[in-house]
């Protein structure tokens, strides 16, 4: 009986599937041998040991993997399942090794113009960055080696005119032909077999007019004098006379990745609609430093993942439901019915990447159409669609598409990474997300402070946005200072992104405060929380927990069960395109502790919670399977913002935009228990701590010569009596007392407090790492075009010392 | 014996005649007879003016090359077949049936890859019906 039982949980076990990362360790013996031991490594940290090795590229690289357990004589372990190949939905024609690239500049016989010397030739297909031979090298992570078999140094005259090449029927390959035959006859010159073949020309035969470049794709054979050759070939046109001063190396690069077997992945209505992948459209204009100096060039943007996988340089770390990080050339892919697949990536840090002006996920429907269909295109996930849109259809932090049935959405990214999640996302994986923070405007300061417990738990969101006016310098991306904190009641700032249309206009694309947005206050007191999770009926997406008016508590709708004091929500809910996490209790403090626990302790991979405030103990979970202690490693907290009690909302959400940490009311300060560094957030008529440092009509702390003067309504500078601004103005100092860092941010109104907060946190570096006391008086003013916000403009009005 | 023999010898051309008309297409393509211009076309042929169509099977290799305008739009793609002897002719496959083991962009350009197309050569352009393996 005993062994059967095993027998079947064996079974179990084997059927259990799991993910998570493979690490190991070596232990070195004194006779210097060795030992490596390999785990599977959970998210919760957990270690299972690998019954048997796991691949060598899986190995500490933080790459996701599934894995099984498995029953052996020894007790449980894991192996590691290979990872999933997208069936055959994307053809795998890998290149690699060294290509062998001749170098032909030629003229045609009737137009005699040199328009470019051979260095610049030279350079722009086998220079240093930006090059052909750099961006696929680098694109393809040093897989593929392109190596100069031979440069013709000078121009070749072709025997024929423009349009006697025309008049062949084939001016393509008619040109190649000759060109083949030319460094041959000339130079004894025989092309490789298989090799690559780039033909520059000093003009455009009148059969390709408007043609800016053509390739081969693949490998095609030409009748040369000593025989059949088998090359790739590009042609490049000279097709305008400024390309003379400005190097169009995106052509270059777009030809040679027709030569490696790539087409153009736009959509079926514009095949060229793609900004994220050499193969379509999109050049980039760019001033770099150059050996001339500084040039001008037009390159590419990346090359997406369905091309890189094509090539056999790209991978997938893993494929549907889950919690994904995605990397440099490695991304996830999600099953599309009947047949196919999405795949999704992010594109960001790449050296030719970097000049895409936003970092963004992008979802690509790879399509498997009958030929002479290309075999990738881009497929919209936002709600833009039209030609030439795909610029603005990307998934920054904080936003959410539905993919093939599925959502995804991005939580968190750097310059190189971006955390995604496949499915509804849980607690635990939205926790360190990029957020912006939202209260009630008329909530009570207590509310509004506990973003600052909830800002601890997540980190701000930091995205690049433009100006309207940036299209014509679309050589860096922009980042405007935004907030990441705001009141539910006001036109939040924007992310405003462009495209250009098919007409050659620009259009504009905005987007509202990127970010997870962790909405912080209940139904009644936070407007936004009540549009998500009104009181009395489910919440967005068939959340179970909402407010019960008539029962003066939080009721779960599954069980019937309320519970009217000492309670809180805690929940993820996706909605429209956008990941909200809401927090919120019964009172005040109870939204305080609830953002507490989210500080302190480890979400369980639930939806929403109703949380204990007192010992947050897990009441009720959706779905269910979570009710107990919650584990609560803690908090070490550095930091302090204090706000005034009754101060306004604003400031206290500013709070949460200059530290995350404790969330204290004036009234609740116990100096001796402050941490090193505290936030003193609100001026001295709203907070009293602020006031103690910082007293109206008088010099404060250590002689800070910065005051609010109520007879003149605004601050003023002691040193000299000249009253500095009345509106759009802040004080931000720090003072050194007793052994910590006391920082004051504080404005004439609430808008000019949050203003401070957002300069402490973007400028505030040199005034923190000051030893002595210091302040600065700011002016500042939203930026903003065509009436959307996109930023924060300072100015410094005065220092000290 | 010798009657034996002749049973045998009859046998022996049956089975031979039917493993010659059951034989996959993959191993012996359908070879045309005259007319002449069946036969695979020298670059010469190809600059001629329209002959009479003909059905024809040839093997050989699918390339194609792409044309890129400077404002990135309308592009658009040219198909070729070739012989492997340096002669080759524009390819029109929009009608045909592809019968390709693997995905049809392991072919394109892909000297280890040659196909058999059937299809009909107008002297100009070979209008594929089928290409398989």
């Amino acid at each position: 009986m005993t062994k059967a039982l095993f027998v079947l949980l064996g079974l179990g076990w084997l059927v259990f599937a799991l993910s998570g990362y493979v690490v190991g360790h070596d232990v070195l013996f004194v006779n210097r041998s060795s030992v490596t031991y390999f785990f599977l490594m959970l998210d919760n940290g957990s270690l299972i040991p690998l019954v048997e090795p796991p691949p060598h590229y899986l190995v500490g690289t933080g790459e996701r993997v599934e894995a099984e357990l498995v029953f052996t004589e020894v007790g449980v372990g894991a192996r590691v399942l290979a990872p999933r190949e997208p069936t055959q939905a994307i053809p795998r024609q890998p290149v690699s090794g060294p290509l062998l690239v001749t170098l032909v500049a030629a003229k045609f016989a009737d137009v005699s113009a040199e328009p470019y010397n051979m260095s610049y030739v030279h350079d722009v297909v086998f220079g240093p960055f930006p090059s052909m031979r750099h961006f696929w090298e680098s694109a393809s992570g040093g897989a593929v080696v392109i190596r100069p078999y031979y440069v013709h140094w000078g121009w070749v005259t072709l025997p024929r005119t423009k349009a006697d090449y025309c008049n062949t029927g084939d001016a393509f390959d008619s040109i190649t032909v000759d060109v083949i035959n030319a460094i041959y006859n000339t130079a004894g010159v025989r092309l490789p077999d298989r090799s690559y073949l780039v033909i520059v020309l000093n003009a455009q035969p009148p059969c390709y007019s408007g043609a800016a470049g053509m390739g081969d794709v693949g490998f095609v054979e030409y009748a040369a004098a000593y025989g059949t050759v088998r090359v790739a070939v590009t042609q490049y046109y000279h097709y305008a006379d400024w390309l003379t001063q400005v190097p169009d190396v995106a052509v270059f690069i777009h030809e040679f990745g027709h030569n490696l077997g790539l087409l153009h992945p736009g959509t079926l209505v514009e095949e060229y609609d793609n900004v994220w992948d050499a193969m379509g459209g999109f050049r980039a204009l760019v001033r770099l430093s150059s050996w001339l100096g500084t040039t001008t060039y037009l390159i590419s943007t990346g090359l997406s993942l369905p091309h890189l996988y094509y090539l056999g340089v790209g991978q997938f770390v893993g494929s549907g439901t889950g919690s994904w990080l995605l990397g440099p050339r490695s991304g996830v892919y999600i099953p599309a019915a009947p047949a196919g697949v999405y795949t999704v990536e992010y594109k960001c840090g790449d050296v030719y990447e970097q000049f895409l002006d936003w970092c963004g996920v992008v979802v690509h429907r790879v399509y498997n159409l009958p030929p002479p269909s290309r075999w990738v295109f881009f497929h919209t996930v936002l709600n833009v669609t039209g030609r030439f849109v795909s610029p603005v259809n990307f998934l920054d932090v904080g936003q959410s598409a539905r993919v093939a049935g599925q959502r995804v959405s991005v939580v968190w990214r750097n310059s190189i990474h971006a955390k995604i999640v496949v499915g509804l996302p849980t607690l635990a994986d939205v926790v360190g997300a990029n957020a912006t923070f939202v209260v009630g405007s008329r909530a009570a300061t207590i509310d509004s402070v506990a973003a600052v417990y909830a800002r601890t738990a997540f980190s701000p969101t930091a995205t690049f946005t433009l100006p309207v006016f940036h299209y014509e310098i679309s050589n860096s991306r922009m980042h405007f200072n935004p907030l990441f904190a705001y009141l539910d009641d006001e036109q939040w700032l924007t992310q405003v992104r462009y495209y250009v249309d098919s007409a050659g206009a620009r259009q504009l694309y905005p987007v509202r405060y990127p970010g997870v947005v962790v909405t912080v206050g209940g139904p009644l007191a936070n407007s936004l929380t009540r549009a998500l999770n009104p009181p009395d009926r489910l919440g967005a997406g068939g959340l179970p927990f909402y407010y019960d008016t008539a029962a003066g508590g939080i009721r779960d709708a599954r069980t019937g069960q309320v519970w009217r004091n000492r309670a809180a929500v805690v929940a993820v809910v996706p909605d429209g395109s956008r990941v909200y996490v809401l927090v919120w209790g019964i009172d005040g403090e109870d939204t305080r502790r609830a953002a507490r626990w989210l500080a302190e302790c480890m979400p369980p991979r639930a939806y929403a919670v109703v949380i204990n405030t007192t010992d947050f103990r897990v009441l009720a979970s959706w779905p269910s399977g979570f009710v107990g202690a919650s584990v609560c490693p803690g908090a070490v907290y550095a930091a302090a913002a204090v706000v005034g009690a009754n101060a306004a909302s604003i400031d206290a959400v500013g709070a949460a935009i200059a530290t995350g940490g404790l969330g204290l009311l004036d009234s609740e300060v116990v100096f001796d228990k402050l941490p090193p560094y505290v936030f003193s957030v609100g001026g001295p008529m709203a907070n009293s701590f602020t006031r103690l440092y910082n007293p109206p009509d008088g010099p404060g702390f250590g002689g800070l010569p910065f005051y609010y003067s109520i007879s003149r309504g605004g601050i003023v500078d002691g040193r000299i009596g000249a009253l500095l601004c009345t509106s759009n103005c802040f004080v931000v100092a720090k003072l050194v007392d007793r052994g910590k860092a006391v920082v004051l941010a504080w404005g004439i109104g609430g808008d000019d407090t949050r203003a401070a907060a957002a300069y402490l946190h973007y400028y505030g570096r040199i005034l923190l790492d000051s030893r002595s006391n210091t302040a600065r008086v700011v002016h500042w003013s939203y930026l903003s075009r065509d009436g959307y916000r996109y930023g924060l403009d300072f100015t410094i009005l005065a220092t000290w010392p | 014996m010798k009657f034996g023999f002749l049973v045998l010898a009859v046998v022996v051309a049956l089975v031979v005649a039917a493993v010659l008309v059951s034989a996959p297409r993959e191993s012996t393509p359908r070879t045309q007879q005259p007319p002449q211009n069946n036969s695979p076309p020298t670059t010469q042929q190809t600059d001629k003016t329209s002959q009479q169509p003909v059905e024809v099977t040839w093997r050989g290799y699918i390339y194609a090359v792409v044309v890129d305008f400077v404002n990135m739009t309308g592009g658009y793609t040219e198909w070729f077949f070739g012989f492997g002897n340096g002669t080759t002719v524009r390819l029109d496959f929009a009608d045909a049936a592809v019968r390709l083991r693997d995905h049809f962009a392991i072919y394109v350009g892909n000297p280890d890859r040659p196909v058999y197309v059937r299809g009909v050569w107008n002297g100009t352009v070979l209008k594929a019906l089928e290409i398989y393996d």
